[in-house]
């Protein structure tokens, strides 16, 4: 019985010693623990891989996760719109759904050239984005107009305005530089807007470094150039690739060591912590930082999450 | 019971027939030289049980009491007239009940004995059943008052009676000549009584490895059938239990009366209890059942791991997972009494999870166990292990774990654990 009780004060010292880091340890992805809900998007999702993109836009009615696939297979493009319980609302199947999306001004969900009613019926005639190149473009709102933007050839941040808009013609958009130094090679990562702290947020990508900008929501159109310079930003590096989203706390980002960091605008890590076995794990956060969602490839499986800092 | 005590002397007087023969010869030239040794045999004793003997119009007792005598003169020794002893005789046979090995001489017996001139007594006990006939003889030593030689044997109740008797007298001749031999100094050289105990019961004894001495039932453990054992003299002593490993003791006897106990013997391991903990699952615990398939060495398991996962972050909640696996397992080289011992297995199982009350269906993972080796530091009836463990996950419809090695941050997963063993 003595070699029994020392055994098991060895044992407990080694936990105590650890900390609660070592106990969360899991051979499980560890944002199972703040998952809430799931959904199985197999049978709803074109077959084979594709290009899938996730976002999280709000409209008046709510929180919504879309889904959008770009099927290799060449079947027909597919966005998939579930509420933030991750009910499914919509399967969208169209030749003009695209990678674009944002919520228009009066709620309505810009997917592409597509338009899909908050009562989410489709609105295809409004086709309100040209057929530019999706990879390349990001949507916004301030809540009275729309911008679709991207990096151009010449360090700006321009707006496009070859096609149609609906919302608004593009007329008035001032064209920022990024930082000012001419750089033909940034790459606009991603967008949100947050109308309710007012900002926008752009993540630019230069070289494998990425910066965040916040930026006044409702002067998206006549923003000071250079933006990294004029606004609060943040720059982070070694990201896995593409796997970054921002909120109104901050950056998050992910490294190639499975680090998963928030840094706030301020430059802070905010928070940080080891998460292995993702990469087969797609991700968005909300943005105003309360939600993320997480869709495994292989099992086509959907999360919703609290967040972990 | 009191056959199986005196049954093996004539075996054991096989196997120690050297000894024995080594102290004939020291004492031959001794006991030329001093005045034969008196013996007196007691009148024939009938155990309980028995047919009578008239019945098959045979004076039993007379031809079986002639035929030890004739053996006795015919060893050169002077055989006591009864007399007085017929007394002692008497007083004998009303404290023999059913069992020959029970008989004890009462002081008073010995007392007429000493006064008759006898320096040992032997004691013929029969028990006739139908034509058979069993037969008992024991030799006690009358200055001591101890039985130093027993015997048992079978024969038919006929005329070839005689030639039984002389066969049984033949196997204990050789203490009889050694007790003689020895004379009172030399007695007290010899050991009496080897009385044998164990904490453990149905233990079966050999003398050496071969020579059946009896079966150690209780506390009062087992005597050693009178041979010429010398005082300061080791015996092997191997000891047989079924379901336990045998082993082989030293017993030093020390004292004219050395009662020694036998150790323990080490039960065969057939089912195994386990606990364990494992890193990567550390809120849990795990209990197991093993049954082996060969005692302490082959084995097939079965665990159950139940633990609870949780971020610690703001917007964590417990969730909770049970693994379950079956899986076989072996031992390598180091025997079950080693105390460090080592050994692979392998296996398969499934790991289900829950989410509580949230909106997440559970989910199945599948895994086979590709190896997992160990160390133990081992103790008879536990052990404790370290072992590391590879896991492959197969995938599944419900699968949360990516297809491949199971890694939970510190690499394949460690568990240690305790074995309890029956």
């Amino acid at each position: 019985m003595e070699m029994v009780r020392k055994f098991g004060l060895l044992a407990v010292s080694v936990v105590l010693l650890s900390g609660c880091s070592f106990l969360a340890l899991s051979p499980f992805p560890s944002f199972l623990s703040e998952a809430e809900h799931s959904q199985d998007l197999s049978g709803k999702l074109a077959d084979g891989d594709g290009d899938i993109s996730l976002k999280a836009v709000r409209n008046q009615n709510g929180e919504y996760l879309i889904l959008v696939q770009m099927p290799f297979s060449g079947a027909l493009p597919r966005a998939i719109i579930m509420d933030s319980d991750l009910n499914v609302k919509a399967v969208i199947t169209d030749q003009l759904v695209g990678r674009v999306v944002c919520v228009a001004p009066d709620g309505e969900f810009i997917i592409g050239q597509t338009v899909v009613r908050t009562d989410f019926t489709l609105n295809i005639t409004n086709t309100p984005l040209g057929s530019y190149d999706a990879y390349q473009n990001r949507a916004i709102s301030n809540g009275t107009n729309v911008y679709v933007l991207y990096a151009n050839s010449s360090d700006q941040l321009a707006h496009d305005t070859s096609t149609l808009l609906m919302w608004d013609p593009g007329a008035g958009y001032s064209i920022p530089s990024i930082d000012g130094s001419g750089s033909p090679d940034y790459y606009l990562q991603t967008a949100a807007a947050d109308k309710a702290a007012g900002y926008g947020y752009f993540v630019f990508e230069l070289y494998g470094t990425l910066t965040a900008v916040q930026v006044p929501l409702l002067s998206v159109a006549s923003l000071t150039s250079p933006l990294i310079a004029s606004y609060p930003a943040v720059t982070v590096t070694n990201v896995d690739n593409g796997r970054v989203s921002v909120t109104r706390e901050g950056v998050v980002y992910r490294d190639y060591d499975d680090m998963i960091r928030l840094k706030d605008f301020s430059g802070n890590v905010v928070a940080e912590q080891r998460e292995r076995g993702m990469w087969n794990y797609l991700e968005t956060y909300n943005v105003e930082g309360t939600h993320r969602y997480l869709f495994d490839r292989d099992k086509q499986m959907v999360f919703q999450a609290g967040v972990w800092w | 019971m009191a056959n199986a005590r005196l049954r093996p002397c004539g075996a054991t007087c096989r196997g120690t027939a050297l000894l024995t023969l080594a102290f004939a010869l020291l004492a031959g030239a001794h006991l030329m030289a001093q005045s034969p040794l008196r013996v007196s045999v007691l009148p024939v004793i009938e155990l309980p049980g028995s047919d009578n003997p008239a019945d098959m119009g045979l004076d039993l007792t007379n031809i079986l009491h002639r035929s030890l005598v004739g053996e006795v003169t015919d060893s050169g020794y002077q055989v006591v007239a009864l007399g007085s002893s017929t007394a002692a005789a008497g007083a004998l046979r009303e404290g023999v009940p059913d069992s020959a090995s029970a008989a004890v001489l009462s002081p008073e017996s010995l007392q007429a004995l000493q006064d008759a001139g006898a320096d040992i007594a032997l004691l013929l006990f029969y028990r006739l059943q139908r034509t058979r006939l069993t037969l008992i003889i024991r030799a006690v030593d009358v200055p001591d008052g101890v039985t130093f030689a027993g015997t048992v044997g079978h024969a038919l109740a006929d005329i070839g009676v005689y030639n039984s008797v002389r066969s049984l007298y033949g196997q204990i001749a050789d203490s009889v000549d050694v007790r003689a031999a020895m004379g009172a100094a030399g007695r007290q050289e010899l050991v009496d009584r080897v009385v044998l105990t164990s904490p453990q019961t149905d233990v079966r004894v050999f003398i050496g490895s071969q020579d059946y001495v009896g079966t150690v039932r209780g506390e009062d453990g087992i005597v050693l059938p009178a041979l010429p054992f010398r005082n300061g003299q080791a015996l092997l002593m191997k000891k047989e239990k079924p379901g336990y490993y045998s082993e082989i003791q030293r017993v030093e006897l020390t004292a004219p009366e050395t009662r020694a106990e036998l150790s323990p013997l080490v039960k065969k391991t057939r089912l195994a209890a386990t606990v364990t903990w494992t890193t990567g699952q550390a809120m849990g615990a795990g209990v197991g059942l093993r049954y082996y398939f060969t005692p302490d060495n082959f084995f097939t398991a079965f665990d159950s791991y139940f633990y609870v996962q949780d971020s610690f972050s703001g917007d964590g909640n417990p969730i909770y997972h049970n693994d379950m696996k079956l899986s076989f397992g072996t031992y390598l080289l180091l025997p079950y009494g080693s105390r460090f011992r080592f050994g692979l297995g392998g296996g398969a199982g499934v790991i289900s999870t829950y989410f509580g009350f949230r909106d997440i269906a559970a989910a199945l993972d599948p895994y086979i166990e590709v190896i997992e080796l160990w160390l133990e530091l081992n103790y008879q009836r536990v052990s404790f292990f370290l072992r590391p463990e590879v896991k492959w996950a197969t995938g599944g419809p419900s699968a949360l774990l990516p297809q491949g090695v199971v890694e939970n941050g510190f690499g394949p997963s460690l568990s240690a654990g305790m074995v309890w063993k029956w």
